[in-house]
């Protein structure tokens, strides 16, 4: 069955991970794609504080910054540079 | 390598079964593993290999192009709270995500994207695309 729709679709998915160098993450990269995901959440939760609807997503958004921020102090903390590797 | 694994190659029998073998890329090379299971993450189906690594479908030789993705709103909260937890205790646990191919770095890796596509409005772009020649 011909189905173009869901073929352009999985294309358009896999052009912006690419583009945002989300398909495979080299471990050294780990701090900057975090810092680049909490600059998109931080502009959709901006978006969704000044409506008064999407209250879920709201939250969610701010749930996965705040989850984001964890990850980020965490690996910032035991981060040890393997450049050598 | 068990002599009753088979050896994983065409679209028709994709995915590849329990006990295959797989070859997949990782860094500049090519390796082998035989799966010990599939499992859906929360952007793309990742097999995990006896030996406990984790491989994205798409590092795979001879996956179907495109791969098949998961939408974002298919994931459902529980699932991504579930998620989220793990992953901080992965962290906190003082696991390294440089320790690539194993569950931490597939996890991470997977949440990266799903947030990005889950949040990501049109018409912004990443600094990170321009590096990447896009």
């Amino acid at each position: 069955m011909n189905r173009p729709y869901e073929e352009s679709e999985k294309e358009r998915v896999w052009r912006l991970l690419s583009q945002a160098g989300l398909i495979d993450i080299p471990p050294d990269d780990f701090p900057e794609r975090i810092k680049e995901a909490k600059r998109v959440v931080m502009g959709r939760l901006g978006e969704l504080l000044e409506g008064t609807t999407n209250i879920q997503e709201r939250e969610s958004a701010a749930y996965s910054l705040a989850t984001l921020k964890r990850l980020e102090t965490t690996l910032c903390r035991s981060g040890k540079p393997r450049s050598s590797d | 390598m068990r002599p009753s694994a088979k050896q994983a190659g065409t679209h028709t029998d994709w995915p590849p079964e329990k006990g295959q073998i797989i070859t997949f890329k990782s860094g500049n090379a090519l390796r082998t593993g035989v799966v010990k299971e599939a499992r859906w993450g929360l952007v793309w189906l990742d097999f995990v290999l006896e030996d406990g690594r984790v491989i994205p479908e798409h590092k795979i030789l001879d996956h179907p192009e495109p791969p098949v993705w998961r939408k974002a709103e298919e994931v459902t909260q529980d699932e991504r709270e579930a998620w989220e937890w793990r992953l901080v205790s992965m962290a906190e646990a003082g696991l390294d995500p440089h320790d690539q191919e194993q569950s931490f770095w597939a996890e991470l890796n997977q949440y990266l994207a799903y947030t990005y596509l889950r949040f990501k409005q049109p018409g912004h772009q990443l600094p990170n695309a321009e590096k990447n020649g896009v």
